[in-house]
């Protein structure tokens, strides 16, 4: 992307957005692009699992049902998915270990369910209070956003 | 109480928040009693409804009578049924279809798939073996020997603020039932107070020199009688005069006082301009351990607050020279407890004692523009200079101040003075009686206060930048001294003789430009060759 093209971009989602619009991770935007989806779901993985889904030859397709501990809600997750939310990310190091500000706010939403935030309630939970500027500024950058986008109005399920 | 069911009462409380069915039982309950209700009667009284509707909606469940039923993860259910979520904001929905859920923890269970009134569709496990929504729902029945009464009282004080803040807002946004001194009632039951009422309250409170009044005794002299119905008629004698712009509420939290407006002092409905002032916003002074240490010592009123919110017991603090000169006292987070605060009223009414004579002078919390006013006569009287130690300490009495001036006998002393020559202000060493205790760093004398504030007035006119005025106030503070440095403090205090600032972003100036140079300790040189970036 080049320089002016991706200034548009940020320009463009930040028109939309607002310091109080809620964020998520968009999944249907990661459909698109699978293999980079596998690549970068495997680099929040626990080191047991990181060795366990090397040594197997492809992902298992099976999707599973995760449920959701408050509400009830049930979300078909891919097995990868699944490891991640149901296993990786109960450690406590998941959201301690250093990270760039996109991976932390990425793992911030794998651990809770893909529950909706705003960037101020982002700054929050991941410690970066004062900070909301650049949060909000990484998130309207759509070439860094790694699927983190507003949350469409309707969308009814997380995932 | 369980694990789980802890888990379910917080999700209960935070989902928490009143419905039409909330707002009409309120209404019939204070329309039987007839009399207004406190805020822990109206929370309490809600809190029993909403429970014994909890209660009622179990059961249905557990009847499966038909109806909207709520969701629970351990049944079982076909489509067509109708199903709640109270966990989802009470959305409902109906089940279009059941399938096999899979995964390896949860063991055997289904998914239903639910089109729910928000037109999306949603999928949500049933005859799940093990899920907290399954328990006993806020385990009413679970609580042995625990009644609903019980239950809410409970709910009160584990959880009570939450609820609470739920309630008052919900009720406001509301506006049918109107609040007044922490006291809820319908705003068309209230009795009238018409019009030939209020210019009596108007005439009665201008023969009681403006007043304070408490209701009761306008009451009283208005010959009202309310035997039966006394608390209803003096709140709605109180919610009258609150929409009447003629009269102003000015009591401390917990009493409701009444004064009138146009007989109020000039300074506490327009403020004076010398104590105006925007807060420091936190962080944006980046300035040393130091200085910053030397900020917080100050307490500034517009500072950021700082831990001594919360203090107790008397407070010594040094009167600044714009204080000084408005008769004012600063209200900041460090004397906060000393003053009466009120949760609406913007002015309350207090009485200053003074700790040595044991007179009683009348005096005002503005709160919002963080002063207190009416301190003029005893400045006067102990001849008070900016600098000077004085001591607050609280009274018995809510809305009673005891102001301690820590006198001393007087002896003339070298003191930095202020004057106005040629419309600049200049500061010179000058010989003066003080017969006070006072700061060292601190202490201001003015030799002609009138051209002093017209130079104030003239800067601040002006809109004259920060950078200049310290910069001319450390010219003239550099040359007093055989070594050439400024105290942090004094300068702080003498640029508040030309302009109101809190000492960040004097202190900030210090850090920024390349002509100030540290000293050591608080002290700071001037160095006017690298004043480059100024021109006078």
């Amino acid at each position: 992307m080049t320089e002016a093209s991706s200034i548009t971009s940020v320009l463009s989602t930040a028109l939309r957005m607002k310091m109080d619009t809620p964020f998520h991770i968009d999944f249907d935007w990661w459909e698109h692009q699978r293999r980079e989806y596998v690549f970068y779901m495997r680099s929040h993985l626990c080191e047991e699992h990181q060795y366990k889904f090397v040594s197997e030859e492809d992902d298992d397709d099976q999707m599973l049902d995760w449920v959701d501990s408050r509400t009830g809600q049930v979300c078909r997750l891919d097995y990868l998915h699944y490891t991640l939310r149901t296993h990786c990310a109960i450690h406590p190091e998941f959201l301690t270990k250093r990270a760039s500000l996109v991976d932390v706010i990425f793992r911030l939403f794998i651990a809770n369910g893909n529950q909706p935030l705003t960037v101020t309630e982002l700054a929050l939970r991941i410690g970066r209070e004062g900070q909301e500027k650049t949060i909000f500024r990484t998130l309207a950058d759509e070439s860094l956003s790694k699927g983190l986008r507003p949350v469409q109005s309707g969308s009814g399920t997380n995932v | 109480m369980k694990k789980t069911q802890k888990r379910v009462v917080a999700d209960w409380v935070e989902s928490f928040c009143l419905h039409p069915d909330d707002y009409d039982h309120l209404a019939d309950r204070l329309l039987e009693s007839s009399t207004p209700w406190s805020n822990e009667e109206v929370a309490l009284s809600l809190l029993i409804f909403k429970l014994m509707q909890e209660e009622r909606s179990q059961g249905k469940t557990q009847r499966g009578n038909g109806n909207v039923e709520i969701y629970r993860p351990d049944k079982g259910y076909e489509p067509g049924q109708a199903l709640r979520f109270p966990v989802l904001e009470d959305i409902e929905g109906k089940v279009i279809s059941v399938r096999k859920g899979f995964n390896w923890t949860d063991g055997e269970f289904r998914v239903i798939v639910v089109s729910c009134d928000d037109n999306c569709t949603r999928e949500f496990a049933s005859m799940l073996p093990k899920h907290a929504l399954s328990t006993d729902d806020l385990g009413l029945s679970g609580i042995e020997g625990q009644t609903v009464d019980e239950f809410a009282r409970f709910l009160l004080r584990e959880h009570g603020t939450h609820l609470w803040g739920q309630i008052k807002k919900d009720l406001i946004s509301r506006g049918e039932i109107v609040c007044l001194a922490g006291y809820w009632f319908p705003r068309d039951l209230l009795v009238e107070i018409s019009s030939g009422h209020l210019n009596l309250v108007e005439a009665i409170l201008d023969v009681s020199a403006g007043g304070p009044l408490t209701p009761e005794e306008i009451l009283q002299q208005l010959g009202v009688r309310a035997d039966g119905d006394r608390q209803l008629m003096i709140f709605s004698l109180n919610y009258a005069l609150q929409q009447d712009q003629r009269f102003d509420e000015v009591g401390p939290s917990g009493s409701v006082l009444w004064f009138l407006r146009s007989m109020e002092p000039t300074e506490i409905i327009f403020p004076p301009e010398r104590l105006r002032c925007q807060p420091v916003v936190p962080d944006v002074h980046l300035l040393s351990p130091d200085l910053e240490q030397l900020a917080l010592h100050l307490h500034d009123e517009f500072s950021p607050e700082n831990e001594s919110y919360g203090a107790e017991g008397p407070v010594e603090m040094v009167l600044s020279y714009p204080h000084r000169c408005t008769g004012t006292l600063p209200l900041g987070a460090n004397t906060a407890h000393i003053f009466p605060e009120a949760q609406i009223s913007p002015r309350i009414k207090i009485t200053i004692r003074d700790a040595l004579s044991g007179d009683q002078l009348p005096g005002w919390v503005v709160q919002h523009e963080r002063f207190v006013s009416g301190l003029g006569p005893l400045y006067e009287k102990y001849e008070v200079p900016a600098g000077a130690r004085i001591t607050l300490l609280p009274c018995a009495a809510s809305s009673e101040v005891l102001v301690q001036i820590d006198l001393r006998k007087s002896v003339r002393e070298w003191v930095l003075t202020a004057s106005a020559v040629d419309d600049k202000l200049r500061f010179r060493m000058s010989k003066r009686l003080v017969g006070v205790h006072y700061a060292e760093e601190q202490i201001i004398a003015v030799d002609d206060v009138e051209d002093v504030e017209a130079v104030w007035e003239r800067l601040h006119k002006n809109r004259v930048a920060l950078e200049h005025t310290v910069l001319e106030v450390f010219r003239e503070l550099v040359q007093l001294t055989p070594q050439g440095a400024v105290h942090a403090k004094t300068l702080y205090s003498a640029v508040n003789v030309a302009r109101r600032t809190p000492p960040e972003p004097v202190f900030g100036e210090l850090l920024k430009r390349s002509y100030y140079r540290h000293v050591g300790e608080a002290y700071w040189t001037h160095d006017s060759d690298s004043e480059d970036r100024y021109t006078d």
